[in-house]
């Protein structure tokens, strides 16, 4: 018991000393250790200096141990301790739950975002502001191709022959309405109201209203200005012809140099691509 | 009744046990950890839960019984640190454990030792302590966690197993 055996894992570090238990034992709870076995103790410690040196060392480190951290000062701390308010215990399954909870809460706001996403390209976004246009006054334009459901125009993608457009306008107010366009070449085309000779008269909406009617592009390829004009009064189909026309002929017939129009009313103004499929 | 209460007579006889085995407790976690106020802060918790799970206590050595829960805290304080290997060698640390020569286990084979244990399950990690830090035979492992001395030889060898492989895996990062 006290030396070790001949075999390499039963054996003793030092072979004819105790073990580092025993010398704990000895220096610190030696009347737990059963009595034949201190008997063994004693024998040996009775031929063995080292031994006894190590068990004395032990007991000489505890008292410096205790001299730098005082019974006093250590109960204090636990005190202290005890007598912080308790927090709350989470088990093993309340942290299963928890981290289930939080697996789904991120799930649910990567779904949310998704959602968000899929409506920002799929439903009117105000922020989408053509030239001219206000935070109050927009234009949006939504593009259907090849039978597929209508998805709202993007600024950069130009638009091909047969596409079927739709437009979609917020207003500040109550107003009329006309939109047209002019095209590379200066041909003028009104796109809204259909049928109708003056601009039409729209109530207000907090969201975006879209326009009845939709329009077949022709086989024009090149560019093409739309003109959102917005007004407290009739304009007549004639009068938004020749400020087009106008507009048109002092640019050189460059549609993206034209800014503004020569009318009493608010004016969006976009230009977009046709090119062919 | 409040807290301090409740504990007051288990703090005198946390009094006591703290003057006769703190040094001790304190001793086996500074093996494990080396780190002095890590020791500190673990020597507080072996003797805050003495209080408050007095009743787990089972008879026999109460000195083994604090130094087991000290053990426990030191694992699971460097399982969750994941003590770093950078500077230690495989040939001068993981060789001795590996080579079920000896028990005599210096300060950087401990290293490993550590980490052995860390990737061990419990009942090895138990036996492991005992084994080397302790220095008990075999019989007296046995006789400490009442199972058979060819349990502990398994257990041993497992943990031989888990030292090899673990130097395998630190052989392949090219250290």
């Amino acid at each position: 018991m006290l030396s070790k055996q001949a075999k390499p894992t039963n054996s003793h570090p030092s072979d004819s000393h105790l073990a580092i238990w025993l010398l704990e034992a000895l220096a610190f709870e030696s009347h737990a250790i059963p009595s034949e076995m201190v008997q063994q103790c004693s024998q040996h410690l009775n031929q063995c200096n080292q031994c006894k040196q190590a068990i004395d060392k032990l007991k000489t480190m505890r008292h410096e141990f205790l001299q730098a951290r005082p019974s006093h000062e250590f109960i204090k701390s636990i005190h202290r301790h005890l007598n912080q308010p308790i927090k709350p215990q989470i088990g093993v399954g309340r942290k299963i739950d928890l981290r289930f909870s939080v697996a789904m809460g991120v799930l649910s706001i990567l779904a949310l975002v998704i959602f968000f996403f899929i409506l920002k390209t799929q439903l009117p976004d105000s922020t989408i502001r053509y030239k001219g246009a206000g935070i109050d006054l927009s234009l949006a334009l939504y593009v259907s191709r090849n039978g597929r459901p209508a998805v709202m125009h993007a600024d950069d993608q130009p638009l091909h022959p047969d596409d079927i457009i739709r437009f979609a306008v917020k207003l500040p107010n109550e107003g009329y309405v006309f939109i047209a366009s002019l095209d590379d070449s200066g041909v003028f085309a009104r796109f809204y109201p259909q049928p109708g000779n003056q601009s039409a008269f729209l109530p207000y909406r907090e969201d975006q209203t879209i326009l009845p009617g939709a329009i077949k592009l022709d086989a024009f390829i090149g560019n093409e200005l739309i003109a959102l004009i917005f007004s407290n009064h009739p304009i007549d189909e004639k009068t938004i012809r020749h400020a087009l026309n106008l507009a048109y002929r002092q640019s050189k017939g460059r549609l993206q140099d034209i800014m503004s129009l020569d009318l009493n009313a608010r004016i969006v103004l976009a230009v977009i691509q046709k090119v062919p499929i | 009744m409040d807290d301090i209460q409740k504990y007051s007579i288990d703090l005198e006889t946390v009094r006591t046990m703290y003057e006769e085995f703190g040094y001790a407790v304190h001793r086996r976690c500074m093996q494990l950890l080396r780190d002095r106020t890590a020791a500190d802060d673990i020597l507080q918790e072996v003797f805050l839960r003495v209080v408050k799970y007095r009743h787990t206590y089972r008879g026999g050595s109460r000195l083994a019984w604090l130094k087991r829960i000290a053990e426990r805290l030191c694992l699971d304080k460097i399982r969750k640190e994941k003590p770093s290997l950078d500077n230690v060698s495989i040939d001068d640390g993981c060789e001795t454990i590996i080579s079920e020569q000896s028990t005599n286990i210096s300060g950087e084979d401990r290293s490993w030792l550590i980490q052995i244990m860390t990737n061990a399950p419990l009942r090895i990690q138990k036996v492991v302590v005992l084994h080397y830090l302790e220095e008990m035979t075999l019989e007296e492992v046995s006789a400490a966690i009442g199972c058979s001395s060819s349990t502990v030889k398994r257990r041993l060898r497992k943990m031989h197993h888990i030292a090899k492989k673990l130097k395998k895996d630190y052989s392949k990062q090219g250290k």
